[in-house]
């Protein structure tokens, strides 16, 4: 018998240890783990009575064991349930399945702490029976609403729409209620809409029709295309509705115009940098030196391989670093590259000065031996995996996701071109530079060592074009021949430019990279030249620029005076 | 540079003189006349020959290389693709029914490749319709190219576009040229390129030997014309658009209209050279218009010698059978040596092969002895011997046997060239090993020869 006030003190405690062993009871993934193993048990009234009891209370991480369960690659181990995952090739043992929880996705281990892998799936796997398959495919996908990954919950709710998913339209509304004015508030009443627009009453989609003008973006768009064409084609028609649909199909393609163009001038703008920095190097030694370098492109393949041997390094040797690699291959790509181009200035361009032509065809034949040395070395087959922070993008509106690929691109190549200015302008190396570009004999009289000037300047050009190479391996496969796809529109860049002009390679780049991103939609919206706009896009760039040369030979910012004609 | 490209030697030189005709006496026998019997009595396989008539085509195409750039000084990276319109121009007729190209009626008698484009009749690709006509198709192929260069260089030279800018734009269009036409939408058959000509062409021995025989023609006119045209007045003012041009200017010349007119005829020559090599193929592709391509045309020029219209022929002829013999002995090793060859060009011998025949006709113009001709004539003879006995098929199978990776017939030509070259060094010193020397040299030579009799 307790006194009183002792109990009083007591019974909260009782309470609170009672919520605690309740609470420790429905630990959420120790519930989950019940459900699942009551699915993958034997008894058919238990697995009805699971699949109920995880569409009221489900959670997102039963998603891929609902998808292996309804595909038949579930099955009970050990007395732990797990999926095989898809088949991954393994030296000396073939493609095998990977043996994975099915609630964490962790790899089983056996004793040894080594994954556990089979050769073919056991008997005992389970799979879906054919009447509950459907059900399950809704439970996926309501579940997969509610996903903790924002990443995927948005596209579970964009999918929502694109199907037209009544049965979600509950959990949709019920999550747009919660809030309002969250980052998934615009793809969920998007999808509302969607399907309002596709199963609704008349008001309904009345509404629908409006909200979707409102949003404005693309799959809305789609929507009202289809809801316009079904109307079109039904008995009765609804002049109304097909108005208002009229309309907002107006206010989505307007807007998705501007969509389109910004999405062009950001290409442009990172297809520019691109080519602004690979012709930077160019020009600066073909002012100097009036070298056509056609190994040019090669020098950036190196960039991109030492960026390849960077990266692997850091992926075996510190894997938890991965992220960061940049920071080492930068400088590494332009050392590397820097060092190969002064060898060859050395070697080779030194012995050829005052014989344009034929310097082209010694690096030509150098570039031959640099991609073949490169093939031999390294093979056709390679990329470079992105750091996380590059995936993904940057959404500025709906509909408008800037890649954080591009911003990063763009970001890379304007540092590193005020970098040159910087080093041109205000250092004494870009002073002897410049003294030397300008007039190599008086350089030379006033004690300027235009040999060790022309070494360094190569180097220094061939280093940009490595750092060129950092970059291009992020959005483009990695093989020897890399250097090629950019060389002729580099070298377009220089001759609009003008021979070692700096701003005249700005605006060169900047003129050839948005121009031909802008041509190209041009030939898209012509209906069987679509499919090669890419190319008739860059062949009317270059039939532009050999205009362009008729109207002015020698390039935006020709070089004047006596030395013109030389 | 003008004078290092002028022989040194007075051409009144009557040695010299008998020297240069027996040769080329000797040549024209052995191309008109021997190597067609030989092949008609079996003795050289028919594909040696056709083979052998498609460099031939290269030779064309690099003579007019050589009118652009060893005369004019105009460095044109665009000729293949002239090279693609000739061969395309003939590829078009010959793949046609009327041009016995082999067509199938369930294709509706046009071109297969049509079908998988979605083009069922050639209504729907007009442009195919006057390739019907054989005078048509050799027409434009000659007249095509040469339209095409004029517009091309009268908008390129009278803005006094040149040296580099213009390499670099003839580069930048050829390679537009190249994309456009590896597409499917241009119906010339995307990037398969253009096949199932009439088979015989260059399966049947009379057709094999006669487009030889036709293309070897077609090169002895086409180094005649580019001889008269070097060799007359007009041929002085394209070299001095090379040398001088500004002077050439002020002295009240326009340079622009000589320049389009050569290029207009280099573009000629590539053409026909084309049209003659697409029968021979029996396909023509997009990647013979790449800009590697005419970068490896203008290798031929360089290394045969440039301003020397045969070496331009010498050059095409080495470089192409090197690669034959590369590509297929050591693969991997190919594009060094191809590289190798740019810079070694560049780098070590800018004048060419030609140098090797100067120093023949130096030594008979001196009237040096018999043994001092031989050895300046050794390396020359020793690639030319080795060139032909690997292009007709008649190296013998001892030579070709893989030791350690090389096979013996390339140790036995650097012996004779370095032998060669040895045996003339030594015999500027002393006539005492004039005779070791010489053996020396012509010990591979024999070896070679024995081999192959």
């Amino acid at each position: 018998m307790l006194r009183p006030r002792l109990a009083r003190r007591i019974f909260p405690l009782l309470v609170v240890l009672l919520i605690c062993t309740f609470a420790r009871a429905a630990d959420p993934s120790d519930a989950l783990a019940g459900l699942l193993k009551r699915l993958a048990g034997a008894d058919e009234s238990e697995r009805k009575a699971a699949l109920a009891a995880m569409e009221k209370d489900g959670d997102a991480r039963l998603v891929p064991a609902l998808i292996a369960y309804r595909d038949g690659l579930l099955a009970v181990r050990d007395n732990q349930v797990v999926v095989y995952g898809n088949r991954v090739e393994i030296e000396g043992r073939g493609k095998v399945y990977p043996v994975l929880d099915a609630l964490t996705l962790a790899p089983v281990t056996e004793k040894s702490g080594q994954a556990h892998f089979e050769e073919s799936l056991p008997a005992t796997v389970l799979r879906a029976p054919r009447a509950v398959r459907t059900q399950i495919s809704n439970l996926i996908s309501s579940l997969s609403l509610l996903d903790p990954n924002p990443a995927k919950r948005k596209a579970a709710i964009i999918d929502a729409g694109d199907r037209a998913d009544e049965k979600s339209l509950a959990s949709l509304k019920s999550q747009l209620e919660r809030d309002p004015g969250g980052r998934f508030s615009a793809p969920l009443r998007e999808s509302i809409a969607r399907i309002h627009l596709a199963h609704g009453s008349r008001e309904e989609k009345l509404a629908a029709v409006g909200e979707l003008g409102k949003l404005a973006s693309g799959n809305g768009g789609m929507s009202l295309r289809k809801a316009l064409e079904a109307l079109e084609k039904s008995p009765q028609r609804d002049a109304q509705l097909e108005q208002a649909i009229h309309q907002s199909l107006q206010t989505v393609e307007s807007y998705q115009k501007k969509i389109r163009f910004i999405h062009n001038t950001f290409a442009g703008l990172s297809l520019t940098s691109i080519l602004i920095l690979m012709a930077l190097g160019l020009a600066i030694i073909f002012g100097l030196m009036g070298v056509i370098n056609m190994a040019h492109g090669e020098f950036m393949m190196i960039g991109a391989f030492t960026t390849y041997v960077v990266a692997e390094a850091f992926r075996r040797h510190m894997p938890g670093a991965y992220d960061w690699y940049m920071l080492a291959a930068v400088p590494a790509a332009f050392l590397v590259s820097a060092f190969a181009g002064y060898l060859c200035e050395r070697l080779i361009i030194r012995h050829l000065y005052g014989r344009p032509l034929e310097t082209l065809l010694a690096t030509w034949g150098l570039s031959l031996i640099l991609i073949q040395t490169a093939r031999v070395y390294f093979g056709d087959t390679l990329s470079v995996a992105s750091p996380t922070w590059l995936q993904g993008g940057w959404e500025v509106a709906p509909d408008l996701v800037l890649p954080s690929l591009r911003l990063f691109i763009i970001g890379f190549c304007a540092v590193c071109i005020v970098i040159v200015y910087v080093v041109i302008r205000f250092t004494s190396f870009g002073l002897l530079l410049r003294a030397t570009t300008q007039n190599r004999e008086i350089a030379s009289a006033l004690g300027v060592s235009t040999r060790r000037v022309d070494g360094l300047t190569f180097a220094f050009g061939t280093g940009l074009a490595g750092l060129a190479g950092v970059i291009v391996p992020l959005y483009n496969k990695l093989n020897p021949n890399i250097g090629q796809e950019y060389i002729v529109e580099s070298f377009m860049v220089v001759v609009v430019g003008g021979v070692g002009n700096f701003f005249g390679v700005l605006l060169g780049g900047a003129g050839l990279g948005f121009l031909s991103k802008y041509i190209e939609p041009l030939y898209q919206s012509f209906h069987g030249l679509a499919s090669s706009a890419s190319v008739l896009g860059r062949v009317t760039v270059l039939i532009l620029v050999i205009l362009f040369l008729n109207w002015k030979p020698s390039g935006l910012f020709p070089a004047r005076g006596r030395l013109a004609d030389a | 540079m003008l004078d290092q490209q002028v022989s040194p030697i007075a051409p009144q030189d009557r040695s010299v003189r008998t020297l240069r005709i027996i040769t080329v006496a000797a040549l024209f026998s052995l191309f008109f006349i021997i190597i067609p019997t030989l092949c008609g009595a079996g003795i050289i396989r028919d594909h040696y020959l056709n083979q052998l008539g498609r460099y031939i085509c290269f030779a064309i195409a690099a003579i007019g290389i050589d009118l652009i750039w060893g005369y004019t000084g105009l460095l044109s990276l665009g000729q293949a693709f002239f090279f693609c319109v000739g061969a395309y121009a003939m590829a078009m007729h010959l793949a046609l029914p009327q041009g016995g190209g082999d067509v199938r009626p369930e294709y509706n008698m046009i071109p297969q490749f049509m079908f998988f484009n979605n083009v069922h009749s050639l209504d729907h690709a007009p442009f195919w319709i006057p390739f019907r006509s054989r005078a048509f198709a050799i027409s434009a192929g000659i007249f095509l190219p040469a339209i095409v260069a004029s517009i091309f260089g009268f908008f390129i030279f009278r803005s006094r576009v040149r040296g580099v800018y213009f390499s670099i734009i003839t580069q930048a269009v050829a390679w537009g040229a190249w994309l456009l036409v590896s597409r499917n939408e241009m119906l010339l058959g995307g990037t398969n390129g253009l096949t199932n000509f009439y088979k015989p062409l260059n399966q049947s021995r009379p057709w094999i030997v006669t487009l030889y025989l036709a293309s070897l023609t077609m090169l002895t006119l086409a180094y005649l014309a580019c001889r008269w045209i070097t060799r007359s007045s007009l041929g002085r003012v394209l070299v001095a658009v090379r040398d001088k041009e500004t002077r050439l200017y002020f002295s009240g010349y326009r340079p622009y209209r000589f320049k389009v007119f050569a290029f207009a005829v280099a573009a000629v020559l590539a053409a026909i050279a084309g049209m003659l090599y697409a029968p021979q193929m029996g396909i023509i592709t997009p990647a013979r218009m790449k800009v590697e391509e005419s970068i490896m045309m203008v290798i031929w020029v360089a290394l045969g010698g440039r301003g020397r219209l045969w070496g331009a022929i010498f050059g095409a002829l080495l470089v192409n059978y090197t690669y034959s013999m590369l590509t297929s002995d050591m693969p991997s090793a190919w594009p060094f040596i191809q590289g190798a060859m740019f810079l070694a060009v560049v780098l070590l011998f800018p004048q060419g092969c030609v140098v090797l025949w100067d120093r023949i006709e130096v030594q008979v113009a001196n009237r040096a002895g018999a043994l001092a001709i031989l050895a300046a004539a050794g390396p020359l003879l020793a690639i030319s011997f080795f060139i032909l006995l690997e292009a007709l098929g008649l190296m013998p199978h001892a030579l070709r046997q893989d030791l350690h990776g090389i096979q013996p017939k390339y140790i036995l030509l650097l012996i004779a060239i370095g032998g060669s070259a040895f045996a003339s060094w030594r015999l500027r010193q002393s006539k005492l090993k004039q005779v070791t020397a010489v053996a020396l040299a012509g010990a591979p030579l024999a070896i070679m020869e024995g081999g192959a009799s």
